[in-house]
């Protein structure tokens, strides 16, 4: 009986010890040193990744780019509510389409990490001295995350036009601001960091790549001309100008392919890599390129090879009409694949739609091995054609000349040059030259008042005409999903 | 000295057949012997004022006072089983002295049942355990009991002599001496922060004191056919569906096949009569062989019980490629008494398995792809891999897969290599009275997966570059340390069992993972990571460590065999959670009615035994949390080729602490009409408090579990049997079971009232796991009801479309006019079984069904994908076509539009009646005892030809109503088999 009592006994005293175990293969935030300054960049290459993997959703994509008369996404079946979203669904924008609900997350993901990441420095900080090259460091790093932070606000004013202002991460009130105050609230932002921030071009930077004071000054640029201040479009971008060095690359068609990653007209790119291997590790951007590929057969070495992708955007023909009957070669070659004709590199497309071209990588740019669509390319954000253009808009509505920035462009693309252009001139430059790139097109009929006009053409070749674009339908509504989970933004934006 | 005298004797039952083997024991000694082949024994040396206790499996046992006459002992058969044991987990107990619904399942019943897991033979046979089949071979059916309580786990615990497993797939039918289903709290509280989900207790089949070798075959060899085929829509009904809905765009993929494969074209009706009619399903299937073959030997003296067994089983599946399932297991168990104070054994379980998986994505895509073009193209024979057709073909290409293409380039196989050991002593402080027990646990599972994919080249999408090779193993190591005292006394009337103990477990599991390209195809030794390119190959691991601490104990008492009352109580430590420890009580009352005076010689009433209790559980089945933010290490790109390491601070984490149930369960156990008529009913009221819901965190995708939620399950089990012995040659029986559950989600985070999943939504006063979407009102007949509905107008519809139930009346059809629209919880589960027995022949029929649940079509619903999918046999039959031909299915042309069939709209025409009935099984069987001559008589061989599952009704567009995925989710499902089987057993 006594060894029975023992027994009991031991295992009573030894209970506590037993149970206090650690959690196999994990490190919890409360073991992250903080006096390691060393590893100060560790939060922003964290919220770099999740710029590349939230931001950069194929079903983001879709919705951005299908708002306008050139682009729609194509698929009637697959995804076929995206078509709700653009001239052929008449603007319905259903809000329980699950991409709708993506568009809106994804952003705040984003907001969400650099917001995490913003603390984690501030602690990084308390073991820094104000005037080190380490504090400048920090400052500037500080700035890369504001920019990423305002990148994301962008895609969420000119999608949803009023969204939450995400400033803590513990915050429990989501009413939403208006678009105007978040645009007010990003600017703020991106002038306060723009001072603490590199003077280079990202491609100079130590970190190759990262965000500098140009790529702050070319968003704070776009918020601008949304909110129609032009004054400032012109400051911000002159000084990207004069002295970011950027020139535009002379290639324009290897600009969104291998050769024109993180060239001089790169201003903010997401960047990917498979080092080299069509197999094994790939630090990429899952089907964003893939969505838009069209399919694509030729013979290698007398093999057939075929780049197969998801069709799901494509170009109004009416569009591509447009463009060729203004004289585009350069731009045409690049932007549009036709189905039915042969690329360049003798590859035929397949179907009858006018693809993306944008998202092409040819085949002998791809990573030997590999046939997926765009593997190993970046992701354009801002480039410095679209500088240029915000340039001479704001110069040519402050009663200056636009002239130069718009040649440069033009001059580019193999187009001649005009003088004293209007308004007008350089929003149909900017149809041609960012078409498919963020929505752009869409942003710019909303800000100059012409989406009504343009939108609701009847020679719009509309499958079913069920509904006309209406200045209430600029902006999208809040996804059902969120309205269930937080009633607070059902309420007047602020 | 007392005088001695022999006692005589022969044994019968109430026929007057002679027991064989009966036990004939002094009572309070260890004198005893069993009777011969005529029922007699002879037992020398009897004290005169000794009692004689004669006892046999199935009879009420009786005692007799020594006689120098032959005396004839009748016995009673037990037909409640009244005196049976049955263990009760860390103890047994006899069936009259339950207080709670524990059902006894013999190992017997299971042998001849064709079915690769012990748990799939139990369907309809028991009442309130819902078992759900799956046709993959190998796999072991979903187990519920007593209907869903968790969002996160609700498989029972099984406990296979005294180790924990998640499932006993690894048993073969004949390991299995018998089952005990714990299905209330109060019997499964001795298990505490496991048993939330129910108690399953297995004891693995071994010998009995002072019993002669029991040398028993069983085996049986089934064939497995289909037992339904969804029939879908030929190639020419296909055609004109197509055309129906859109001639413009498909007449050319039409006239495509029909140029390449032969056909004609009907002028006059507009019909294609296509001759290519490829009936994918049916070149996915084939019948194939299932079989097992089992020895065991069971026996024991007077100091030592003994038992092995082997067994050997083989499911081939009716998928037509690649896939089977075999295992072999290897038993031992041996009991020694050294001492009169000490007894110890060892039980051990070896197997050996090996299962190569199907590729279920085959199935969809064989619902999927229309039949217009072959399995195997000629003409193509040179472009395409092994001479499959290719749908590019006819320019089918994203999306389009050859079905049986997919099925064959897939090699993926897991080997399991599984021991399962305990020793044990149990040391006999005071005879008969206490006794302490400890035994030791220990299983050790290494799983070795090898997935390997050819190189081939189907289509663009239907294609492997290069072939790869991912090897994997995975080891379990667990243990269990459980040490019991136990203290059993009667005195009068009184009697008291109390039970102390203290258990202790660790939980390891390791595995690691390596992939490697360019691994030669061909043969099966090739299947190595060193004979892969050394380029991309790329590895990984993880692991898991849980332990667990406890103490309980366990009082039972009862006064004069009519009032009983149980208590425990069970003290859980967990190193799972942020809240280690959790205390689990548990009580029950019974009252035997029959025992009481005054109840006594009421006609017809045999036996009648109230009973209540009440009892808290624990499922601590959910995965562990960390109770801290973590950082998540991430990389991103800065130049060529260069990847720097960071890392995202997460602001969310979970603070978990284990589910518990809180169950009430009223019942009552009775017999009537000369025990007739038994049964037993219980009511019961199941709620789980603390269920950990994972909610989305506000703007984000990710989500937090927390201890927020409480579901409630109420039901009714009943069981009922009538069984008549006629007289010694016939006898014949009916009995059924059927179950009740209400299923409720009764509260979420706070004032939540939805959560949504990525199938499913949790809502607040409906059931679990709910479908959520729009509900078809009707089909929209004419252009003049849509011009007349704002909605119609609004969407463009068009006649054939669906009309969606306008929920808050506001011409808007949005996500506020979704609603709750089914879920896969049956309400009603039933089984029934009859048949009869004349001499040597048995007849056994057995039904099971259910009703009150819905499955999500998912085949149908997949549609969103592409418009050139091919149609269902009842989608093309009762399409609308026209004003007043259907108001429920749509047009070919409104299987095109996203407004009917989009992925956000979830459409109720995809929800469908998961009701069935089935003839579970029928068994015809004879018996021949005594076989043999001279000096050997076999004591006898059982022939038996049965039916498993020949036949099942059910309304849902499916090849079966049994859907693995708890969600209720009808997509890449491996059809059900039916099974035609030759048994034999044979006694030794």
């Amino acid at each position: 009986m006594k060894k029975i009592y023992y027994l009991f006994l031991i295992c009573a005293v030894s209970s506590c010890s037993f149970l206090e175990i650690d959690t196999e293969n994990k490190i919890a935030t409360s073991e992250v040193d903080y006096s390691k300054t060393a590893d100060m960049y560790q939060p922003v290459i964290g919220a770099y990744s999740q710029l590349r993997t939230s931001g950069m959703h194929w079903a983001n994509n879709m919705l951005w780019s299908g708002r306008d008369d050139d682009m729609t996404s194509g698929r009637t079946d697959d995804q076929g509510d995206a078509l709700l979203f653009g001239y052929r669904g008449g603007y319905q924008r259903p809000n329980s389409f699950w991409a709708l609900n993506n568009a809106w997350v994804t952003p705040y993901e984003i907001i969400r990490t650099c917001n995490s990441a913003q603390t984690a420095l501030d602690r990084y900080a308390e073991y820094l001295t104000a005037g080190t090259d380490d504090y400048a460091n920090y400052l500037s790093y500080k700035g890369e995350l504001k920019v990423m932070e305002a990148w994301a606000y962008y895609m969420l004013v000119t999608s949803f036009g009023d969204c939450v202002l995400l400033k803590d991460n513990s915050q429990t009130r989501f009413v939403r601001s208006t678009q105007a105050h978040v645009c007010e609230y990003a600017l703020h932002e991106l002038d306060s960091v723009i001072p603490d921030m590199k003077r280079m071009r990202p491609n100079e930077m130590p970190h190759m790549g990262a965000f500098t004071a140009y790529t702050a000054e070319a968003l704070a640029a776009r918020f601008a001309l949304l909110t129609g201040d032009y004054k400032k479009v012109e400051t911000y971008t002159d000084d990207i100008i004069i002295n970011g060095g950027f020139e535009l690359y002379p290639d324009y068609y290897n600009l969104f392919k291998i050769p024109g990653k993180l060239c001089l007209e790169s201003l903010m790119e997401v960047q990917c890599t498979d080092f080299g291997a069509a197999t094994g590790d790939y630090i990429g951007i899952d089907q964003w390129f893939n969505s838009m590929g069209a399919t694509l057969n030729g013979t290698v070495g007398g093999q057939p090879v075929s780049i197969g992708g998801w069709n799901f955007m494509q170009y109004n023909r009416q569009f591509f009409d447009w463009a060729k009957a203004r004289g585009e070669t350069v731009r045409l070659e690049t932007s549009f694949l036709v189905g039915g004709e042969t690329t360049k590199e003798g590859f035929t497309i397949d179907g009858s739609a006018i693809y993306n071209g944008k998202a092409y990588l040819p085949y002998e740019q791809m990573t030997e091995g590999s046939t997926e669509w765009g593997r190993n390319n970046n992701v354009r954000l801002i480039r410095y054609a679209e500088v240029l253009l915000m340039n001479a808009e704001a110069k040519v509505r402050n009663g200056g000349s636009g002239d130069a920035s718009f040649n440069e462009v033009r001059t580019r693309a193999g187009m001649p040059t005009l003088t004293g252009v209007t308004v007008d001139q350089i929003l149909d430059e900017r149809r041609m030259e960012l078409c498919s790139e963020w929505g752009l097109r869409y942003i710019d009929l909303v800000r100059t008042d012409k989406a009504e006009e343009v939108l609701n053409d009847a020679a719009l070749q509309r499958d079913f005409a069920n509904g006309e674009w209406t200045k209430e339908k600029a902006w999208w509504p809040v996804p059902g999903t969120q309205l269930m989970n937080l009633p607070d933004l059902a309420e007047q934006p602020e | 000295m007392m005088a001695q005298q022999t006692v005589r004797g022969v044994v019968t039952d109430e026929q007057g057949e002679p027991l064989i083997g009966a036990t004939v024991r002094v009572v309070g000694s260890d004198v005893g012997t069993i009777t011969d082949f005529d029922g007699q024994f002879e037992l020398s040396g009897v004290a005169d004022d000794a009692t004689v206790e004669v006892s046999y499996m199935g009879y009420l046992p009786q005692q007799l006072k020594p006689s120098g006459n032959l005396q004839r002992v009748s016995l009673r058969e037990d037909t409640q089983n009244l005196e049976e044991v049955v263990v009760v987990g860390y103890g047994a107990a006899k069936i009259k002295d339950l207080t709670s619904p524990i059902e006894m399942v013999k190992g017997e019943k299971l042998v001849a049942i064709p079915s690769s897991s012990p748990m799939s033979a139990l369907q309809g046979k028991v009442s309130g355990v819902n078992i759900v089949n799956s046709g993959v071979p190998g796999a072991g059916p979903t187990v519920q009991i007593r209907g869903i309580g968790s969002f996160s786990n609700n498989t029972p615990l099984y406990v296979v002599d005294g180790m924990f497993y998640d499932n006993i797939n690894f048993l073969n039918n004949s390991d299995i001496e018998e089952m005990s289903i714990m299905k209330d709290a109060s019997a499964a509280a001795i298990y505490g922060v496991r048993a939330a989900n129910g108690v399953v207790i297995i004891t693995t089949k071994r010998g009995k004191q002072n019993q002669r070798a029991d040398v028993t075959y069983d085996g049986y060899v089934g064939l497995q056919t289909v037992s339904n085929l969804l029939e879908m829509a030929s190639s020419s009904q296909y055609a004109e569906m197509m055309l129906e809905a859109n001639k413009r765009s498909y007449t050319r993929m039409i006239q495509n096949s029909m140029k390449l494969y032969g056909g004609t074209y009907d002028e006059a009706t507009g019909l294609y009569s296509l001759d290519q009619n490829t009936n994918w399903y049916k070149e996915l299937l084939r019948p194939a062989i299932i079989t097992n073959h089992s020895l065991s030997i069971n026996g024991g003296g007077e100091k030592a019980t003994y038992g092995v067994g082997i067994s050997y089983l083989y499911q081939n599946g009716i998928m037509n490629t690649d896939n089977s399932y075999k295992r072999l297991n290897i038993r031992g168990n041996v009991e020694y008494k050294p001492f009169t104070w000490l007894t110890v054994g060892f039980n051990g379980i070896f197997i050996n398995s090996q299962q190569q998986f199907p590729n279920n994505a085959a199935w969809q895509q064989a619902y999927n792809m229309p039949g217009i073009f072959p399995v195997y193209d000629p003409t193509t024979a040179d472009l395409y891999t092994d001479g499959f057709a290719s749908p590019l073909t006819l320019k089918l290409t994203s999306n389009f897969y050859n079905p049986v293409a997919t099925a064959r380039f897939y090699d993926s196989t897991n080997r399991n290599n599984q021991m399962m050991a305990n020793v044990y002593a149990q040391f006999n402080i005071l005879p008969e009275k206490l006794f302490l027990r400890t035994s030791y646990n220990y299983d050790y599972t290494g799983m070795q997966a090898v997935t390997f994919i050819p190189e081939y080249y189907i289509s663009n999408n239907q294609m492997n570059e290069t072939s790869n090779l991912t090897r994997s193993t995975t080891s379990f190591n667990n243990w269990i340390w459980d040490n019991t005292l136990t203290y059993a006394d009667n005195w009068g009337k009184h009697s008291l069992k109390v039970m102390l103990g203290l258990s202790m477990r660790e939980e390891r599991n390791y595995n690691e993972w390596i992939v490697a390209q360019d691994v030669p195809a061909g043969k099966d030794s090739y299947k190595y990571i060193n004979l892969g390119s050394t380029e991309g190959r790329a590895a990984g691991d993880g692991g898991e460590r849980n332990r667990a601490l406890s103490y309980f104990g366990r009082i039972n008492y009862s006064y004069a065999d009519r009032y009983m009352i149980m208590f425990t109580l069970r003290r859980d430590g967990s190193s799972k959670y942020n809240e280690k420890w959790g205390t689990f009580p548990s009580v029950g009352l019974a009252w035997v009615l029959t025992n009481e005076d005054w109840m006594r010689g009421i006609e017809g009433v045999d036996y009648l035994k109230l009973r209540a209790s009440w009892g808290l559980l624990g499922n601590d089945k959910i995965g562990a949390s960390y109770g801290t933010t973590s950082s998540n290490v991430t990389r991103a790109v800065f130049g060529t080729n260069n990847a720097l390491s960071g890392y995202i601070n997460s602001s969310n984490f979970s603070w978990l602490s284990w589910e518990m149930v809180n169950e009430t369960n009223v019942g009552a156990n009775f017999a009537f009409l000369k025990n007739r008529l038994t049964g037993d009913i219980d009511w019961y009221y199941r709620l789980t408090q603390n269920a950990v819901i994972s909610p989305t965190v506000p703007m984000q995708n990710e989500t937090v579990a927390g201890n927020w939620g409480e579901i409630l399950n109420m039901g009714v089990d009943i069981n009922l049997n009538w069984e008549h012995k006629v007289d010694k040659d016939w006898t014949y029986f009916i009995g059924g079971n059927v179950s009740w559950l209400r299923n409720r989600v009764k509260s979420l985070r706070d004032n939540l009232q939805m959560v949504k999943g990525g199938k499913t939504v949790q809502k607040v006063g409906e059931k679990m796991n709910s479908y959520y979407g729009f509900r078809v009102e009707g089909i929209y007949q004419t252009e003049e009801e849509c011009a007349a509905d704002p909605v119609a107008v609004a969407n463009g519809l068009k006649p054939g479309d669906f009309r969606y139930e306008d929920v808050n009346h506001d011409n808007v059809i949005d996500e506020s006019d979704k609603q709750i629209l089914g879920s896969y919880v049956p309400d009603v589960t039933y089984g029934m079984n009859m048949g009869f027995r004349y001499k040597g022949l048995d007849l056994t029929v057995v039904f099971t069904g259910q009703a009150g649940g819905e499955l999500w079509n998912r085949k149908r619903a997949l549609r969103y994908a592409s418009n050139t999918y091919n149609f269902d046999l009842d989608q093309y039959k009762n399409r609308w076509h026209g004003a007043g031909t259907s108001n429920s299915n749509p047009s070919s042309a409104a299987l095109m539009r996203s407004w009917n069939i989009g992925d956000s709209q979830n459409a109720s025409y995809f929800v469908e009646k998961s009701d069935y009935f089935r003839i579970q099984n029928i068994t015809l069987g004879y018996t021949f005892t005594n076989v043999g001559t001279g000096t050997y008589k076999m004591p006898s061989i059982r022939l038996s030809l049965s039916a498993e599952k020949p036949f099942t009704a059910f309304s849902a567009h499916s090849m079966t109503p049994e859907i693995s995925d708890t969600e209720g989710w009808d997509t890449e499902v491996y059809p059900l088999t039916s099974t035609w089987s030759f048994a034999v057993q044979m006694k030794f």
